[in-house]
């Protein structure tokens, strides 16, 4: 069986309890924290995935570095995870249960990758194109890669735009090897 | 060599790059999540659609087969060595495609086009996706053109029609591509003036060459280009030594060229040398994208494989030019055994098939086609007039001289019906012998079953046989070269005809020296 079906039915089922009681802004914020957690800390996930602690150890440490920090129902959440024995999935739900609302609010994910540093004003309109291009609002990340040596590339998704001079210069290269020579 | 100017090249770069823009280049991208045994498996990729290709580093390619919920399983048509997790993975938007066109006749390519012959790249008119549907019911028209193959035997009794499908089954080494190939020899005489006078189409041929040696392929070649049969053949290579993705599709490589030529209007020929290995090819790919395997550890899918393969051969209704794709599967048998998972697949989707018998091959009967247990469903209609009329009995009679042949053994006392029967059967057997890569025209066979089956051969030794068929076409061929003619194109036996016919063979008759008197 697919982890990432298994991740995907329960991140549905969170996302829809959120929605009933009407407490998806807080679980939503309370998601994001779980997955940073769980993401910076290995020792987080080792403990987890660890088959030689029983669930009930498991509860109570999940339950005392999150009681205060996050709302009773994504507590609850978790301890449900780790009841059902489901406790090595955890990062898989809350990334797709951080998909599925950013696909229900409209929301996508932006890598901007450049060979320099951008100012802001450059930032800004790139960020107003990506949101006009995608027609959804954008949550854009950006960062310096030298190796484009020129332009820029932007990762939406699976989908890449790249105005490198790196992959202008793939390109020529194709096209003088398939073009020119046979 | 001749001088190379730098300012020439210049100009020439400057040239080809003209074209050139600096636009955003957009891709959809995924990354390889593992990769091993010419299978990657990619995350990403969410529009990418089954059968395209992908586009891995150091210019490999690859074609998707499954689409899962969260990754994709690509078969890979190069070096898997080459690519390693997290490469990136471009889409192409290209369905797995073949290049088509007139210039592919006489050339070697691999199962995507790329040339193996050292011609030159392929000039062709536009890539064609390699899985297509088959043809419905309205598109068809029944067979009824022959699709001559020069071997007696099978023109005689097994007649193929265009747009036919015809098997081809027997173990190693009882001369199955020995039959295809000398059906693409004979193919040359429809390219001639002659045949054009005679009203016979050309014929195009494809031989797709599934998991062989490259040295037989090498062979195959050397003897169609020594026959002058390349010229109108194209011949798609995928030795043992390439990938299982490229030998799995291989066979719709051909098929897709040879709907190229049947959709213009043209007769194609495309021989699959062998689907079984085809078949394992396919087995190994699906085993490595973990789909369940069935019976002899072949997948659900096998049957598919073939039929989909099979069905896209077809003869095209007149409305559609009347094109025709015939197709000649080869399939090895283990041992006889033609009640094995695959040859039994094969057998209930083609028109009929012919059987190679490996006794018979060692007895010296070749082509060792077994005529008892070969049939063909269609291409009766397609025989012509005059064959349809002179081999009617010769079936029968072989029938009858095999069910005696086993009292013979016992040496006892037998009528003079029977021994008869069996006189006449043993000489039919030798008239149908023939040697390899030595087509006989369709107005030869006719005569020579005419002599057999009218009983021109009783007094003649069944040791001299073929001498006398060979100086009976040459004394026609001589005395009375009308009577050829006559049949090659009327494509009938008159009465008339057929009395000049009696009268020549029996004037032969007493001619012919019986050798060691």
């Amino acid at each position: 069986m697919s982890n990432y079906s298994v991740s995907s039915r329960y991140a549905k089922a969170l996302l829809e309890i959120a929605r009933e009681k009407s407490i998806f802004e807080k679980v939503s914020g309370d998601s994001a924290d779980i997955y940073q957690t769980f993401k910076a800390s290995r020792e987080l996930r080792n403990i987890m995935a660890s088959p030689v602690l029983s669930s009930e150890k498991k509860l109570s440490i999940v339950d005392s570095i999150f009681k205060d920090k996050v709302s009773p129902e994504s507590l609850n959440f978790l301890g449900f995870i780790i009841r059902k024995k489901r406790e090595t999935l955890v990062t898989g739900i809350y990334e797709r249960f951080l998909a599925l609302r950013d696909e229900e609010l409209g929301i996508v994910n932006a890598e901007v990758y450049s060979a320099s540093e951008l100012n802001e004003m450059l930032k800004k309109e790139l960020i107003s194109k990506i949101e006009k291009y995608t027609g959804m609002k954008s949550r854009t990340s950006f960062a310096v890669r030298s190796d484009l040596v020129g332009g820029f590339v932007i990762k939406i998704g699976d989908k890449v735009l790249d105005a490198s001079v790196t992959n202008q210069l793939k390109v020529i290269k194709k096209k003088l090897i398939h073009e020119v020579i046979l | 060599m001749a001088e190379v100017r730098p300012d020439e090249v210049s100009s020439i770069l400057r040239k080809q790059l003209s074209g050139y823009e600096s636009a955003i280049d957009i891709y959809d991208e995924g990354t390889v999540l593992q990769v091993g045994d010419g299978i990657a498996r990619v995350y990403g990729l969410s529009k990418v659609m089954t059968t395209e290709l992908l586009e891995f580093p150091n210019d490999v390619f690859g074609m998707v087969l499954n689409l899962e919920e969260d990754s994709v399983g690509c078969a890979l048509f190069g070096e898997s060595m080459l690519i390693k997790e997290g490469d990136k993975v471009k889409r192409t938007k290209r369905l797995a495609s073949f290049p088509v066109g007139m210039n592919l006749l006489g050339r070697v390519v691999d199962p995507l086009g790329i040339p193996y012959d050292g011609k030159g790249p392929v000039q062709f008119e536009k890539q064609s996706p390699i899985e297509r549907k088959a043809l419905g019911v309205i598109a068809r028209q029944p067979v009824k053109e022959p699709l001559q193959t020069g071997i007696v035997a099978i023109d005689a009794m097994i007649p193929i029609g265009r747009g036919q499908r015809e098997l081809i089954i027997g173990d190693r080494q009882t001369g199955k591509t020995a039959v295809a190939i000398d059906t693409i020899i004979n193919q040359k005489f429809t390219h001639s003036e002659d045949a054009k006078n005679a009203g016979v189409t050309p014929v195009y041929c494809i031989y797709v060459a599934i998991g062989q040696k490259s040295s037989t392929v090498a062979q195959v070649v050397a003897k169609l280009e020594e026959s002058g049969a390349m010229e109108y053949t194209t011949v798609i290579s995928a030795p043992a030594s390439t990938p299982a993705p490229l030998q799995y599709i291989a066979p719709y490589s051909g098929a897709t060229l040879g709907e190229y030529f049947r959709d213009n209007g043209k007769h194609a020929l495309v021989i699959y040398d062998d689907l079984s290995k085809q078949a394992v090819a396919y087995r190994e790919l699906s085993l490595l994208l973990r789909r369940p395997p069935g019976r002899e550890a072949y997948p659900g899918d096998i049957f598919f494989l073939h039929s989909r393969l099979l069905e896209r051969s077809s003869k095209l209704s007149d409305e559609l030019g009347g094109g025709s794709l015939t197709a000649l599967p080869i399939i090895e048998t283990q041992q006889g055994d033609v009640s094995a998972y695959i040859p039994t697949n094969v057998i209930s989707i083609t028109d009929g098939q012919i059987y190679l018998e490996p006794n018979l091959f060692n007895a010296g009967v070749r082509p060792a086609i077994n005529v008892g247990i070969s049939v063909s469903r269609v291409g009766g209609n397609a025989q012509i007039k005059a064959m349809k009329k002179v081999a009617g009995s010769l079936k029968l009679d072989l029938a009858q001289y095999r069910e005696l042949e086993a009292f013979a053994k016992f040496g006892s006392d037998l009528d003079k019906a029977t021994l008869r029967t069996l006189s006449k059967g043993e000489r039919l057997v030798e008239l149908l012998k023939q040697g390899q890569f030595a087509p006989v025209p369709v107005e030869k066979q006719v005569v020579s079953v005419f002599a057999g089956t009218q009983g021109f051969l009783e007094t003649v030794p069944v040791s001299d046989v073929k001498r006398f068929e060979k100086e009976m076409h040459e004394f026609i061929d001589m005395k009375y070269p009308d009577l050829f003619e006559k049949i090659k194109i009327s494509k009938v036996l008159d009465d008339q005809t057929t009395a000049k016919l009696k009268d020549a063979l029996n004037e032969f008759v007493t001619k012919f020296k019986v050798s060691g008197n």
